[in-house]
């Protein structure tokens, strides 16, 4: 399988370019997260979706102004600032607005008991993390043999022991260690690379 | 070695993999020394190591189980009213009973959807059984079930509280009331044993104290739903769970399942204990992971009265013993572990005295190796013997049921313990560097501790026996014969004071003096004694023991019969304690080969069948390499022995190499004027004269003669044998005028030491003689010729060289 990966750095390079589906590959990039945050935060679907355009078109607008420096900070905590602001925004005329019925803001959530920043941030930080993890991981297994993939998967997700692991995909046991100790590698590239933080971190 | 190691080699390394011999990988040892010299692969370890914390952070966030935390979970029943913690295992949520109105904890496990149907059974077996866990301190499980996207929950009494940490931190309380909560904790775990749950994973977290200052203990049965895989985990996620594996027992980081049973959990215990009586974790949990693990394995807790100064030092000993890495010699059970506790508490003697003054020494011989290694070898044999005592005591104290009787045998059982704790103690001041500079050696030690047992144990005749039998062990072993009959006769005194005479000890002390009178050429004597010493060991019931002991007396009876010069005899008898000895346990077994197959090889030599001795010593070496110290005299008297065998097959290089190596060793354990390196130097001569290296010879065989001049007692013999090689060597350069004297010295003080006949001074003799022979005396020298000839057929054979040496020297004369 062909395996298109470019680097969240590229990609903010075309962005500033004239690539016209940068933008989209941006958006598809990172727009996951950030609705499932946006969820979590007691938005309907509807509110999440318009919190996390708003975002976007923010991001957009600064970043062409210059005003975003990744030295200065990853790419993940300035989402996540001008995210958590649309949605303290949409809470506030939520509140405002009469109750027709019970929504999903009257879900029992962990923010809607304790909506504070810094836990918010917290679960950001995890959400953005999770995404980075797998989409890395997605990239991963196009990348590398199923059977060195399924190595990888059971002995690091599945902590299976490798003995066993060998036994079940008919590889020795150094033959599992060593698509384990590959595929970590790599995946600790590729996930320098989606956060747009490999040359600082090199 | 040259190849680089494979990972999974690595991995083995790293503790996190048994290894499969059939996978054609080496043994861990090796891969040791190769990783430990190759820069490239110690990178590879450091590099596997780092990815560790990446993995487990990996598996955390990719895990199957994981996509809790959207908002999205509902359980039938319950109305989940927020998330209250998030964990390794799963997340915990406060919740109400919708039937009820009860405020309840929600547990969803994030490993649950990964289960087998095999181990999602034994996972809900065990939860059923820790269901019925009716204690007051264990928070239970009022029900469970699956969500409806497949993920075990349980529902428990909602525990409102800090945790025992932070309960610890808030709350500024006593170390008795510190005892009395732990007390709780450890009844909680035994109810919890009882019915057959183990916790698994003990730890403060776990623990929540509420608002009464009662604890309760939360998780059991659902630690782990196995075994393996909780293991797995510990070592996988160590870096996001140290917490936990600062709790978990050796043989947990061993990775060992079976291993692991209720004494899993006294260990967590006692690091929790030791946390909440010094504020500080009983090892280190800075730096890598490996590193961790390793010390865990292999470090020795500080004692916790020395970070808190205040402690009852015999909660040292409680704890030490809670923490031993050997399961076998922990607490079995929570309770007996709670009782030693409750009896600091009630200042009454504990039950943990034995194991850990073992202990104790063995961790002051670790910290201190090597300078007082031997030192602590000759603690650890005096400390044994005490522990048997001891223990004796103790179950005396159990059968007594009667009050009184418990209360005076409870008296004086404490005031032998103190007796005993402080001899031992002044005995470990004595020989700790820091006191007595690093040159403390065995002797100066047992000369300390020989002056004082009399006195100190006048009361108590079967400590008094038993330690100067071991004292006057170590002495013998060391080559001092004449303190070390002093303190034998004084231990077989005291032994036959007792009713009932203890045989068994009696026998041994009696064979061990056979040895001294035999090593000082007192033969007659050795026999007598060692035939009674027989005949009491038959006496005794058969055991390990009593084998073990036959066996020992065995090898006296065989080392007798080689100073007669009986040799055939002396090894047929070390070959019946070879046959005796199958299915001893295997430690002793061991060392009682080893000691059968050097006094086989001593043997083999005289009667010149040199390959078969060095086979015997190598034998020999291979077992002492495994059960014995590297400098331990008996490692060190078979490297020796060895290294004259190469002499005898020519093999001189090799063997001065060996020997100047063991001149260095016994230099260095037993002091520079001790008689073994006497006998190092002169063997050493011997080699470099049969090489023609005369002057470095005749230098080393005068530093040796001035040693055993020095040495009263039984080196004479010493001196004898060394005197004659001195001469010989002189006879052999022509230098008549300095070979006489010597070997008519060497062939007069041991004619003088041996019984008659004996074939050393007869064989001392045909130098003398050969030397007269050469100065012209022929009348002499056929005389003494003549005279040693039928002593040394006897013992050699008429077919011997030196047999047929006498001939041809007689064959000259007459002609």
């Amino acid at each position: 399988m062909a395996v298109q990966w470019e680097t969240t750095t590229i990609l903010l390079e075309q962005l500033q370019g004239s690539h016209d589906d940068a933008w989209q590959r941006f958006t598809n990039r990172f727009r996951p997260p950030m609705l499932r945050f946006a969820r979590r935060c007691g938005l309907s679907d509807a509110q999440a979706e318009d919190a996390v355009q708003d975002t976007l078109v923010k991001f957009i607008e600064a970043y062409r102004l210059g005003q975003y420096d990744r030295t200065r900070g990853r790419l993940g905590a300035w989402l996540f600032a001008l995210m958590f602001q649309s949605i303290r925004s949409h809470r506030r005329d939520d509140a405002r607005a009469p109750r027709q019925a019970p929504g999903v803001i009257d879900r029992t959530t962990f923010f809607s008991a304790l909506p504070d920043e810094d836990q918010a941030h917290q679960a950001w930080e995890q959400d953005w993390e999770q995404h980075t993890i797998e989409s890395c991981i997605a990239q991963l297994k196009g990348e590398i043999s199923p059977s060195h993939f399924r190595a990888f998967e059971l002995t690091t997700v599945r902590s299976v022991p490798a003995a066993e692991v060998a036994a079940q995909l008919g590889l020795t046991r150094d033959a599992v260690y060593q698509a384990r100790y590959r595929a970590l590698k790599r995946l600790e590239e590729l996930r320098s690379q989606f956060q747009g933080i490999e040359e600082l971190a090199s | 070695m040259s190849e680089h190691a494979r990972i999974s080699e690595l991995e083995r390394l790293r503790g996190n993999e048994a290894g499969d011999p059939n996978d054609g990988e080496r043994d861990l040892e090796e891969i040791r020394r190769h990783v430990e010299s190759c820069s490239q692969c110690q990178a590879q370890l450091g590099e596997l190591t780092k990815l560790d914390e990446f993995a487990s952070h990996v598996r955390e966030i990719a895990s199957p189980a994981r996509p809790i935390g959207d908002g999205t979970l509902q359980i039938p029943g319950y109305e989940i009213s927020h998330e209250v913690h998030r964990g390794g295992q799963g997340i915990v949520y406060a919740a109400t009973q919708q039937s009820t109105g009860r405020q309840v904890a929600i547990k969803v496990l994030l490993h649950g959807s990964l289960a087998s149907q095999k181990q999602r059974l034994r996972f809900e077996r065990e939860i059923d059984l820790a269901s019925r866990i009716n204690h007051p301190s264990v928070v239970s499980i009022i029900d469970r079930g699956q969500t409806p996207d497949d993920r075990g929950y349980l529902v428990m009494e909602l525990v409102d509280g800090p945790t025992l940490d932070g309960y610890i931190a808030d709350h500024n309380i006593t170390t008795e009331q510190r005892l009395r909560l732990f007390l709780e904790i450890a009844h909680a775990v035994q109810a919890a044993h009882q019915r057959g749950v183990l916790h698994r994973d003990l730890k403060p977290g776990n623990i929540i104290v509420n608002q009464s200052g009662q604890p309760r203990v939360l998780d059991f049965g659902l630690a782990k739903d196995d075994l393996e895989e909780s293991v797995t985990m510990v070592r996988t996620m160590a870096g996001e769970f140290m917490g936990t594996l600062a709790y978990a027992s050796p043989e947990q980081l061993k990775g060992d399942p079976d291993a692991i049973d209720a004494r899993t959990d006294i260990y967590s215990l006692g690091v929790l204990l030791y946390e909440l009586l010094t504020g500080q974790l009983p090892h280190d949990m800075g730096g890598s992971i490996e590193g961790v693990i390793r010390r865990v394995l292999e470090q020795t807790p500080k004692r916790p009265s020395s970070i808190n100064k205040r402690l009852d030092p015999d909660l040292d000993v409680v704890l030490l013993q809670a923490l031993e890495h050997d399961p076998a010699r922990r607490y079995q059970t929570a309770d007996a572990f709670a009782e030693d506790v409750l009896a600091v508490i009630e200042h009454r003697p504990i039950n943990a005295r034995r194991a850990s003054m073992v202990y104790q020494v063995r961790k002051f011989a670790r910290r201190h190796r090597p300078a007082v290694a031997l030192a602590c070898v000759v603690l650890l044999g005096l400390v044994g013997t005490i522990s048997a005592l001891s223990v004796g005591i103790v179950q005396t104290n159990a059968a007594n049921k009667r009050a009184d009787q418990r209360r005076i045998a409870a008296e004086l059982e404490l005031d032998k313990q103190s007796k005993i704790s402080s001899f031992f103690n002044d005995l470990l001041a004595r020989v700790d560097p820091g006191q007595s500079g690093p040159d403390m050696r065995v002797l100066e030690l047992l000369d300390v501790a020989s002056g004082e047992i009399g006195e100190r144990f006048d009361t108590y005749p079967d400590l008094r026996g038993q330690l100067q039998h071991t004292v006057g062990e170590t002495y013998t072993r060391l080559g001092s014969y004449q303190p070390a009959e002093e303190q034998l006769l004084a231990a077989i005194d005291a032994m036959e004071s007792q009713d009932p005479l203890p045989k068994g000890s009696l026998a041994s002390a009696l064979g061990v003096l056979a040895q001294v009178q035999t090593a000082t050429t007192r033969l007659d004597d050795a026999d007598i004694t060692l035939d009674r010493a027989m005949k009491l060991a038959k006496l005794l019931d058969e055991s390990d023991d009593q084998r073990t002991l036959l066996a020992q007396l065995l090898h006296q009876s065989g080392a007798q019969q080689y100073e007669r010069g009986a040799f055939e005899e002396s090894i047929a008898v070390y070959q019946q304690s070879l046959d005796s000895i199958d299915g001893l346990h295997e430690e002793n077994e061991e060392r009682i080969r080893a000691q059968a197959l050097i006094g086989m090889g001593v043997s083999l030599k005289r009667l010149e069948r040199f390959d078969e001795a060095l086979n015997t010593y190598d034998k020999a070496l291979e077992i002492l390499t495994r059960v014995r110290a590297e400098n331990h005299p008996d490692t060190l008297a078979c490297l020796s022995n060895r290294a004259e065998i190469l002499n005898d097959l020519g093999r001189t290089e090799e063997a001065e190499s060996q020997l100047y190596d063991l001149l260095e060793r016994r230099r260095h354990v037993f002091g520079p004027d001790h008689e073994r390196v006497g006998i190092t130097l002169n063997n050493l001569a011997d080699s470099l004269r049969a090489r023609g290296a005369f002057e470095e010879a005749a230098q080393l065989f005068d530093e040796a003669i001035a040693i055993f001049k020095l040495n009263p007692g039984d080196p004479s013999l010493r001196l004898a044998i060394t005197m004659h090689n001195a001469g010989v060597m002189h006879l052999e350069q022509s230098q008549l005028q300095r070979a006489l004297p010597m070997l008519q010295s060497a062939a007069e003080m041991s004619a003088s030491l041996l019984p008659e006949n004996h074939w050393i001074p007869a064989q001392f003799k045909v130098k003398w003689a050969e030397c007269l022979l050469d100065q012209g005396d022929l009348v002499s020298a056929r005389e003494m010729l003549t005279r040693s000839r039928p002593v040394l057929v006897a013992a050699l054979g008429d077919t011997h060289r030196r047999v047929a040496h006498i001939d041809s020297l007689l064959e000259r004369i007459e002609q």
